[in-house]
């Protein structure tokens, strides 16, 4: 298959002039880079100051989530409590560089893809009430206007509901049958919120007393997708752990020093899969030195060191 | 390579060509599918050129230099047929007929350029080229095109489906 698609593929004659096409693009960007040192010639000064002040404030130009999706590009802000707000999503100016991810607006709330799964047959048992229909509206072309439309989503058209057993204003499911086949699908609203502590995000997954098992796997086979789970046998430790998912401390991904950009290895790295009595697979990311990442959002937490290191040693 | 990207990181353009050009066939018979001729596609190349050579030293991850460049040259190439089409949806609809037993393997075919051309839409080529022509696993293909695992693979197979179906389509009419 692979090699009938390359075969095809090659057929495609190549013209002379590509290589001569691809040295215009990088030339255009030259000479916008020297027109650029000629502004900052003249505006020197001004552009300083702008520096200054860009680099003085709390902002975070987001990066990298757990399994590398660019995530929003809004301003993040500490509050002087140590909470965190996440502001409503915003596209951002230059949409040439941004990423779309799968989100579905609701209720004048962004609900985003996350890292919670549930196979169709176990969702269909959780299914509540049908929330409204998406339109696919949403494309990387999109006005900021596009996004304050109900059921607005880049996903095309397919069915909403809530979930039983979860706050609608935190998750909804896409649900759809086809042929005997079914696909589901959260979305959670991870953004627009103040994030205080680990219990305004973990609480509402409903882990604590659901879990009927838990399995690790390390980087290299999470990044090849490479199905090589490990069970996690203690579930005292795992109690306790979730139990201090409620206390740990928000901290901002910044572009420099977000802790993931340097843990992507086997020693530093555990995906941790929950799984819980309703069919749910809660997936969160464990770096080594106490931190812990969950869906698609612009924080990541840090956990008291006594409790992170017992559940650590589980996963070796 | 890493070395490369990190002098093109810091602006130097040698390093940068050397890079792209490693890449740059590839580009532009991926961007042939979407666009359908020879002067767009080197349209998207040059353009593609230029976003990537602009962007670099965003790039966090010098490593995954090939994946962030081809997600640039999906999206310029989107762009382009956007311009000619007004509209193009980037996750068509969870539609069609999609059989029990869609298997990569079993279509062991007759697929042309043509084909791949015509019968799919927008996503469902991203998805095969990258599979097929880029080698990307799944998980790959979901980063590079911001969209859920699970989509990826519903794309994929309903693509193949549709690629199997036109096939036997075509061997009712001979």
């Amino acid at each position: 298959m692979s090699n009938r698609i390359k075969q095809e593929m090659n057929k495609i004659e190549i013209p002379k002039e590509l290589s001569e096409r691809s040295e215009m693009g990088v030339s255009q960007v030259k000479q916008e880079m020297k027109n650029d040192r000629k502004r900052f010639n003249v505006k020197g000064i001004g552009i300083a100051a702008t520096l200054l002040v860009s680099v003085g404030a709390f902002t975070l130009f987001n990066n990298v989530t757990p399994d590398g999706i660019t995530g929003n590009q809004d301003v993040l802000v500490v509050n002087k409590d140590g909470s965190v707000e996440i502001p409503a999503i915003q596209l951002p100016e230059d949409t040439s560089s941004a990423d779309m991810i799968g989100l579905i607006i609701y209720n004048g709330k962004i609900y985003t893809q996350t890292r919670t799964e549930i196979d169709a047959e176990d969702a269909k048992a959780i299914i509540g009430d049908k929330l409204g229909t998406t339109k696919g509206t949403i494309d990387e072309w999109s006005k900021q206007e596009a996004y304050d439309e109900e059921f607005a989503s880049t996903i095309g058209k397919i069915d909403v509901y809530s979930v039983k057993g979860y706050d609608k204003d935190f998750r909804i499911m896409t649900y759809e049958e086809q042929d005997s086949k079914q696909y589901a699908e959260f979305y959670e609203n991870l953004n627009g919120l103040t994030i205080s502590s680990g219990e305004d995000v973990f609480s509402k997954l409903n882990m604590v007393g659901n879990v009927s098992s838990a399995q690790w796997r390390i980087f290299s086979d999470w990044d090849n997708e490479i199905e090589n789970y490990k069970p996690l046998s203690d579930m005292v430790v795992l109690n306790t752990f979730l139990e201090e998912l409620k206390k740990v401390k928000p901290l901002l991904r910044e572009q420099n020093s977000d802790p993931i950009s340097n843990s992507r290895n086997n020693e530093d790295f555990r995906e941790l899969t929950i799984n819980l009595n309703d069919g749910s697979r809660v997936r969160l990311t464990l770096l080594k030195d106490g931190y812990i990442y969950y869906g698609f959002m612009g924080v990541y937490f840090e956990m008291n060191e006594g409790v992170f290191s017992k559940m650590w040693s589980q996963l070796k | 390579m890493l070395n490369l990207v990190k002098k093109a990181q810091k602006g130097d353009d040698k390093a940068f060509l050397a890079l792209f050009q490693k890449y740059e066939q590839d580009i532009y018979r991926m961007a042939f599918v979407y666009v359908k001729n020879q002067s767009d596609a080197l349209d998207v190349v040059q353009e593609t050129a230029y976003r990537s050579f602009k962007t670099i030293k965003n790039l966090k991850e010098p490593k995954y230099f090939k994946t962030w460049l081809i997600r640039i040259a999906v999206n310029c190439s989107l762009d382009l047929v956007r311009k000619q089409t007004k509209v193009v949806q980037l996750k068509p609809e969870l539609e069609g007929n999609l059989s029990d037993d869609v298997n990569e393997e079993d279509i062991i075919l007759e697929i042309t350029v043509r084909d791949l051309i015509e019968q799919l839409n927008e996503g469902e080529k991203s998805v095969v080229i990258l599979r097929f022509y880029e080698d990307l696993t799944f998980k790959e293909i979901s980063e590079t095109l911001d969209i859920p695992l699970g989509t990826t693979k519903t794309i994929l197979y309903r693509a193949l489906d549709k690629l199997r179906k036109n096939l036997k389509g075509d061997d009712l009419y001979e």
